[in-house]
């Protein structure tokens, strides 16, 4: 190769060294998307014989492609970023899941151990905030401690929990495996303290929930008492009963409240960004994106 | 649509004023590659580490070869391990070519040499000989296979050296392969001349049309080293077909007994039979020759000491290290290739290869400096039209419009594109545009 070597071999040469990447397969290489004259059209098709003469066509692009290239990608995700998180927000935002019914008859029944006398009582459910809900549970007086694993189903329906959904148990939880998938079983593990009220809170995803779900409740055949006594009271060990969520989607303007503000700051950012690009590098004509 | 229409019209310029077939049928042309040894001092030298320093030009326009580099000649010049390979453009059967083939291999023999200067010399190492097949890859696996069985004692005959381990057939793309021992000058076109009529007589086979075969030999190919294929072993028929030469006994698929010397003879005949009709006995003889008359010595014949490494004279465009010369070959450079190095200046535009094989082209093509452009993809078989219809002019208008339209998102990106001349606004990897080899994953 000469020091002369024409423009055409070193075009050939850039997009051949773009396909040979350590002998692996290369990227596809695209021509430069560019605005072209009339004139040139017409005097390529010989149909302009008595035009006036075509303008020279301007050079090549007055900044490196790496600049090029970073405008139009600063830009790119600009966009993407702000027409994602308005597509985020309006799919997200939904009416506040509400806790339309909660049906557990035998749970208050079947959970009184024979000794020592352990009573749970749903002293009150609420549905506070976004696909919440909150059952209280209240042991008897006279068991110092209570070891109580529990096998929570949510059934069939298209009801998610996230994978922090179930933080109940209040400053002894051990372990708590979300439900992720219709029909898996969580578990929770913690201990539950005498005379103390302890909540069990279930969280959706940012999913639209309605419908009646059946829920399962499952207590352990032997109870951890205090002392080191492990005696094992006949407790019938699975309670269920039904929940009713209802939780719609909404849309509309305030959707953006789900959305992260980081996304809709940063796609300011990046408009500004490639805005002050553009200003500095700016696009001739004949450059113009089709 | 719009770019469909375009690329149509675009092909029939191409094609314009030609009667070029889109494919070449089996036997049409012929290939013809060598390897060296790059002797210096008499110790092998690694030409791995010489190629660079060659100046040959622009590297990597073989997607599937990095070590490879296009002569202005049409010939492509690799390193195959520590070895050079000098691979001559595909060649037409035609009158003359195996006088041509002789040339054109002498002719880069001496080039390489002239480039690697006087204090190297080469040591003729293999001989690769491939024939066109217009057939599916798996027909021309089932050819190959027929081939071990039928023709590849008697090539072996024709190509190898006593010293030699046997000969490979390999089944290509759109080729059948045959890889024995270096030889040139009368030797060579005796075996291009075989290994043409063998090739079509076996593809014939396959393809359920009439053709002579010789009997089906018992012996027990391998697979072939490194590429997909066959080898057959110099004692792949039972004994040692080197050390006993004519008289070696073969045994048949149908349990009889016959000798190499004859296997050879109705070899030949069937392999005659199969030539193309206006192969005379001008490419024919050196074949006929050696299967006719037992006076002439094979190369299993000759002492194994008898390959010295020689220093060819630049201008020479014989063999030394060969007893026999063809007498009436002469390089006739085939330009095509050459030409298709670029770059391709047209008044208001100009072409450069960034993609160029035995099988297609691929033209950058621009209007420098204006900072849009093309590819242009050109088939083997349409290169010479293609090269013809660009000097006069008849192609401009076809791609300067792509030039100066908006791109419509044609994007060459797959093998079965590169059939056909077309213009496209992207060229995918390249890798995707050759042919799929035999034992390549799905």
């Amino acid at each position: 190769m000469t020091e002369q070597t024409p423009p055409i071999v070193g075009l050939a040469d850039s997009i051949v060294r773009q396909d040979v990447v350590d002998g692996r397969p290369g990227k596809t290489i695209a021509p430069p998307v560019v605005y072209v004259p009339l004139v040139d059209v017409i005097e390529s098709t010989g149909d302009a014989a008595t035009e006036t003469p075509a303008p020279e066509v301007p050079g090549p692009p007055s900044i490196s492609p790496w600049w090029r290239s970073c405008c139009c990608l600063l830009l790119a995700i600009a966009l993407i970023v702000l027409v994602g998180d308005g597509a985020i927000g309006y799919l997200t935002w939904h009416e506040p899941s509400r806790l339309t019914s909660l049906d557990i008859p035998d749970f208050p029944v079947s959970i009184v151990p024979q000794k020592p006398d352990v009573s749970t009582v749903p002293g009150s459910s609420t549905f506070n905030g976004t696909s919440q809900m909150t059952l209280h549970y209240t042991c008897g007086t006279q068991a110092s401690q209570l070891a109580l694993p529990a096998l929570l189903q949510i059934g069939s329906g298209r009801f998610f929990l996230d994978p922090q959904g179930i933080p109940p148990f209040d400053g002894t939880l051990s372990s708590a495996n979300a439900i992720n998938a219709p029909g898996q079983l969580g578990t929770v593990t913690g201990t539950l303290v005498s005379g103390q009220t302890e909540n069990l809170t279930l969280t959706t995803g940012n999913f639209p929930c309605k419908g009646v779900f059946p829920l399962t409740l499952q207590l352990p055949t032997a109870l951890n008492l205090g002392g080191g006594s492990t005696t094992g009271p006949p407790l019938a060990s699975t309670f269920g009963g039904n929940v009713a969520f209802d939780s719609t989607p909404m849309g509309g303007s305030s959707g953006a409240r789900d959305v992260p503000w980081i996304l809709i700051i940063g796609g300011v950012v990046l408009d500004l960004i490639a805005i002050l690009l553009a200003r500095r590098y700016p696009l001739r004509r004949d450059e113009w994106i089709w | 649509m719009r770019a469909t229409a375009q690329n149509d019209a675009f092909a029939a310029a191409v094609l314009s004023g030609t009667s070029c077939p889109s494919r070449d049928a089996t036997g049409a042309l012929a290939g013809v590659e060598h390897e060296y040894r790059v002797v210096h001092d008499g110790a092998v030298v690694d030409f791995a580490r010489l190629i660079r320093g060659l100046d040959l030009g622009r590297r990597h326009l073989d997607p599937a070869d990095a070590n490879a580099y296009r002569l202005p000649s049409g010939a492509a010049l690799t390193c195959d391990e520590r070895d050079a390979e000098i691979a001559l453009p595909p060649i037409a059967v035609s009158p003359g070519f195996t006088h041509h083939a002789v040339a054109l291999a002498c002719a880069e023999r001496a080039d390489l040499q002239c480039r690697l200067g006087p204090a190297m010399s080469l040591r003729g190492y293999s001989t690769h000989i491939s024939i066109s097949v217009d057939a599916p890859l798996h027909i021309v696996d089932s050819a190959a296979r027929l081939y071990v069985h039928t023709f590849a004692v008697a090539m072996m005959l024709l190509l190898d050296r006593r010293d030699s381990y046997g000969i490979y057939v390999r089944p290509r793309p759109g080729r059948l392969e045959l890889c024995g021992e270096y030889a040139s000058g009368e030797r060579l076109r005796a075996a291009l001349a075989f290994a043409v009529g063998s090739v079509c007589a076996c593809v014939a086979a396959v393809s359920h049309r009439s053709a002579a075969l010789p009997p089906r030999l018992m012996l027990h190919a391998e697979p072939a080293a490194g590429r997909y294929g066959y080898m057959v072993h110099r004692h792949s028929a039972g004994g040692d077909l080197y050390a006993t030469g004519r008289d070696t006994v073969l045994r048949t698929c149908s349990g009889d007994l016959t000798t190499a010397q004859h296997q050879l003879g109705i070899a030949w005949t069937s392999a005659r039979a199969a030539l193309p009709s206006a192969i005379g006995a001008g490419d024919t003889d050196a074949a006929a020759l050696r299967v006719h008359d037992t006076t002439i010595a094979l190369p299993i014949n000759e002492s194994p000491a008898r390959q010295p490494a020689v220093k060819l004279p630049a201008e020479a465009c014989r063999n030394p290290d060969d007893v026999e010369e063809s007498g009436s070959g002469t390089a006739r450079i085939d330009a095509t290739f050459g030409r298709m190095l670029g770059p391709l200046q047209r008044p208001t535009y100009a072409m450069a290869p960034v993609m160029l094989t035995w099988d297609a082209a691929v033209m950058v093509a621009a209007r420098l400096p204006h900072p849009r452009f093309a590819f242009v993809c050109v088939p083997r078989a349409a290169m010479s039209p293609f090269l013809y219809n660009l000097d006069t002019g008849a192609l401009d208008t076809h791609i300067l419009a792509r030039l100066e339209a908006p791109p419509s998102g044609t994007s060459l990106t797959d093998h079965a594109q590169t059939r056909h001349p077309a213009v496209y606004d992207e060229l995918g990897p390249r890798r995707a545009l050759l042919a799929p080899e035999p034992g390549d994953g799905p």
